[in-house]
C-alpha cells in the first residue's frame, strides 16, 4: 500500500489551497455572526480567495519535486496585484466627486479594474507561453505519456 | 444578492423590428445553416459527433471556447446589471484575467493528455478514468444533465426573446424558431457544426463588442466624461463594489473564478485539440478574444447610465433594455443589426455546447455507470440531442418559476460537482474515489437544496452569501477531507496511464 505524499512547492501549494478554502468558508460563516465579526469577512475573503486561485495555478503548473523557477515571479506578482487590489479597495476612503481620475476612473475603482482585471491579462498568458516547454509540456513529456497508453477500462474496485 | 437569479434574462426586450436588422439577422442564420450543412457531410462517427474527431487547430479551439463561455448574458443581462448596480457587476467578468491561464495549467494539459491514453468523449469520462469509478462518472453525468436542461431552458427563453425583438413574432414562436435552427445544425453536424459555428459566432461577437465599446466611450464623452457624470449623480455606481456589499462582489469573483474550472461545455473542447503542444498559445489567444468580447459588458452599462443621468436618454423601463436602447439611439443601424445577430450567436453557441454535453452524458456516461454499452452512439447521440432540446424548449415556454429555478442550478451545479474531482483531482495524486463520490454528491445535494430554499425564500442568506458559493466551498472541503480520511486507497485509485498523465 502506497500513500501519496506531495513534496516541496506542490506540498506548500496544496496546503495553501486548503487554507484558502477554509478561509473562504470562514468568510462566509462570518456573515452569519454579529456585525463586528461580519465586518471581517471581506478582509478574510480578500486574502483567502486569491490564495486559493494562485495555489491552484501552482498545483497545475509545477511537477512533483520541481521548483517554481521562472514562474515564481509572475505568479507572485499576480497574487500581490489581486490581493493588494482587493485590500486597497477595502481600505481606501471613498472618492470625492471632484477627485482626480486614474485613467478615467476614480482611484479605488481603477485599482480594482486595472490592477485585478487588466494587468494580470498581460502577465499570466505570456508567462504560460514562455515557460511552456520547460514547465508544461515538452516533446519528451508527450512521448512518455504516449508510451503509457493502455487499452484498460475502468471499474469500481 | 442571495442567488444567481438576477443573472437570468426573462423579461421582453424592446421591439427592434426594422428591415436592416431583420435582413442582417436572416443573413446570419443563412451562414449558420451553410456551416451546418458542411459539417454534416463531415460527421460520420460518434467521435466526430461528440469531440470533432480530435482534429481542431488552436485558433479554432480558442475562439470556439470563448463563444461557448459567453451566453447572451454578456450582451444583454450583463450590461443591464452594470447599469443597475455599477461596478459590482464587473466582478462576474473580472476573474477572466486569471481563469484562462489557470484553466490551461490545471485542466487543459491534463484533459488533452488523457485523450492521448484513453478514448475520451466527455468530462465524466475523465472523472471515471481518474478515479477508476463508473459511480463517480455516473454521478457527474447526472449533475450535468440537470444543469444542462436548466441552462438550455434559460438560454432558449433568451433566444426566443431576442428573435421576438428582431422579427416581432411573439415569444413562444421565437423560442421554437430559435430551437429549430440550433437543433437543425446540432443534430446533423454534432459538435463539428457547433465548433465551426462557434468560430463564426465568436468572431462576430468580438468585432461587434469592440465597435460598440468605441461608440459607448464616444457617446459618454470618454471614460473620464462617463466617470464625472456618474460621480456627480450617483457615486456609489463607481465604488469598487458598486451597489453590492464587498462580500457579495468578492463572492462573484469566487464563484465565476474557481467555478470556471468546472464548466464542462468549455473543458471538453480540450479533448478536441489535434496537437497538445499547440496549447502553448491557448491562454494568450483565448484571453485576447474574451477581453475584446467583454468590452461591451462594461462599456454599454456605464455609458447608458451616464446618458440617462445626464438627461441625454430617457430612463429605461428595465435594466435589460440598456444594450438595445443604446444600440438603437447611439450607434449606426447596421452596427445595431450586427450586435443583435451577435446576441443570437452568443446564445446559440452556448446552447449547442450544452446539447452536445447533455446528449453525451445520456448516451455515454450514464450507460457506463449502469454497466451498459450503447451500440450506436452516433444515432443515440442524435436522438438524445433532440429529446433534451425539446424538453428544454418546453420548460422555456413556461417562462416562470420553473425555468428560473432550473436556470440558477446551472452554474452552481457544474462548479460544485466538477471542480473538486476534476480540477483538484487531476492535480493531486492523494485524491481518492471516496473523496470524488462524496464531493460530487455533496455538490448535487447542497446546490439543489440551498438554491431551492433561497429561491422559495424558505431561508434568507445574509448579504453577500450565495447558495452557489456555499455549495462550492463545501464540496471542495468534503473532497479534501474524505480523500484524507481514505488516503490509504489513493494509490489503488490511480492507474498507470493516468499517473503518467498527472506526472507529465
Amino acid at each position: 500500500m502506497t500513500i501519496h505524499r506531495l513534496s516541496g512547492v506542490r506540498r506548500t501549494a496544496f496546503s495553501a489551497f486548503v487554507l484558502g478554502a477554509v478561509g473562504i468558508a470562514l468568510a462566509y460563516a462570518s456573515a452569519f455572526a454579529p456585525p463586528s465579526v461580519a465586518a471581517l469577512g471581506p478582509w478574510l475573503m480578500s486574502i483567502a480567495l486569491p490564495l486559493c486561485l494562485v495555489a491552484m495555478m501552482i498545483l497545475g503548473a509545477v511537477r512533483d519535486g520541481r521548483r517554481l523557477g521562472a514562474l515564481g515571479w509572475p505568479i507572485a506578482l499576480v497574487y500581490v496585484l489581486v490581493t493588494g487590489g482587493f485590500l486597497l479597495a477595502l481600505a481606501l476612503p471613498a472618492d470625492a466627486p471632484d477627485a482626480a481620475l486614474w485613467l478615467g476612473l476614480p482611484r479605488r475603482a481603477a485599482v480594482v479594474l486595472y490592477g485585478v482585471g487588466v494587468l494580470p491579462l498581460f502577465v499570466l498568458p505570456i508567462a504560460y507561453a514562455l515557460t511552456f516547454d520547460a514547465f508544461t509540456l515538452s516533446n519528451d513529456d508527450l512521448a512518455r505519456v504516449r508510451a503509457a497508453r493502455t487499452s484498460g477500462t475502468s471499474t469500481d474496485a | 444578492m442571495h442567488s444567481l437569479l438576477p443573472l437570468l434574462q426573462s423579461a421582453s426586450l424592446p421591439t427592434m423590428a426594422q428591415p436592416v436588422i431583420g435582413g442582417v439577422a436572416i443573413a446570419y442564420f443563412v451562414v449558420v445553416a451553410i456551416i451546418g450543412i458542411w459539417a454534416t457531410r463531415r460527421t460520420k462517427t460518434a467521435s466526430d459527433f461528440f469531440v470533432a474527431g480530435q482534429g481542431l487547430g488552436l485558433v479554432t479551439l480558442a475562439i470556439a471556447s470563448m463563444a461557448a463561455t459567453l451566453s447572451g448574458f454578456a450582451f444583454i443581462g450583463g450590461p443591464g446589471l452594470v447599469y443597475s448596480i455599477g461596478l459590482g457587476a464587473v466582478f462576474i467578468i473580472l476573474p477572466s484575467a486569471l481563469t484562462n491561464s489557470m484553466g490551461a495549467w490545471v485542466m487543459a494539459k491534463r484533459l488533452r493528455l488523457l485523450a492521448e491514453v484513453r478514448e475520451m468523449i466527455t468530462i465524466p469520462d475523465a472523472i471515471g478514468a481518474r478515479f477508476q469509478s463508473p459511480t463517480a462518472q455516473g454521478l457527474a453525468a447526472v449533475a450535468i444533465v440537470i444543469a444542462v436542461i436548466g441552462y438550455m431552458a434559460t438560454n432558449l427563453l433568451a433566444l426566443g426573446l431576442v428573435i421576438d425583438a428582431i422579427f416581432g413574432i411573439g415569444r413562444a414562436p421565437g423560442i421554437w424558431l430559435g430551437t429549430a435552427i440550433v437543433l437543425a445544425y446540432s443534430v446533423s453536424g454534432g459538435i463539428l457544426a457547433g465548433i465551426y459555428n462557434d468560430v463564426f459566432q465568436g468572431l462576430l461577437m468580438a468585432v461587434a463588442s469592440t465597435l460598440v465599446f468605441a461608440f459607448a466611450l464616444q457617446s459618454g464623452g470618454g471614460m473620464s466624461g462617463i466617470s464625472h457624470t456618474l460621480l456627480t449623480h450617483d457615486p456609489t455606481l463607481l465604488s469598487p463594489w458598486g451597489k453590492l456589499t464587498p462580500l457579495a462582489a468578492l463572492s462573484f469573483f469566487f464563484v465565476f473564478g474557481l467555478g470556471s474550472l468546472g464548466q464542462p461545455h468549455v473543458a471538453h473542447k480540450f479533448f478536441m485539440l489535434k496537437d497538445p503542444r499547440r496549447l502553448k498559445w491557448y491562454p494568450l489567444l483565448m484571453t485576447f478574444a474574451l477581453s475584446l468580447t467583454l468590452l461591451l459588458f462594461v462599456g454599454v452599462g456605464l455609458a447608458m447610465k451616464a446618458l440617462v443621468l445626464s438627461g441625454r436618454a430617457a430612463p429605461l423601463a428595465s435594466p435589460d433594455d440598456a444594450t438595445p436602447t443604446f444600440l438603437l439611439q447611439f450607434t449606426p443601424l447596421p452596427l445595431a443589426a450586427l450586435v443583435f445577430s451577435a446576441v443570437a450567436a452568443a446564445i446559440m453557441s452556448t446552447v449547442n455546447s450544452f446539447m452536445s454535453i447533455g446528449s453525451a452524458a445520456l448516451t455515454h456516461d450514464i450507460p457506463v455507470a449502469l454497466g451498459m454499452r450503447v451500440n450506436n452512439e452516433l444515432r443515440w447521440g442524435r436522438i438524445w440531442t433532440v429529446l433534451i432540446t425539446i424538453g428544454a424548449a418546453v420548460v422555456a415556454q413556461a417562462a416562470g418559476t420553473l425555468v428560473a429555478l432550473l436556470g440558477v442550478f446551472g452554474w452552481g451545479l457544474f462548479a460544485s460537482t466538477l471542480v473538486p474531482s476534476l480540477a483538484l483531482g487531476l492535480n493531486w495524486k492523494g485524491a481518492t474515489r471516496a473523496g470524488a463520490i462524496a464531493s460530487i454528491s455533496t455538490g448535487l445535494v447542497a446546490t439543489l437544496a440551498l438554491e431551492t430554499m433561497a429561491f422559495y425564500k424558505v431561508f434568507t442568506f445574509p448579504s453577500g452569501v450565495t447558495a452557489t458559493a456555499i455549495a462550492l466551498v463545501l464540496s471542495l472541503l468534503v473532497f479534501v477531507a474524505m480523500s484524507w480520511l481514505t488516503r490509504a486507497t489513493a494509490a489503488s485509485t490511480l492507474s498507470a496511464d493516468v499517473r503518467a498523465v498527472m506526472e507529465a
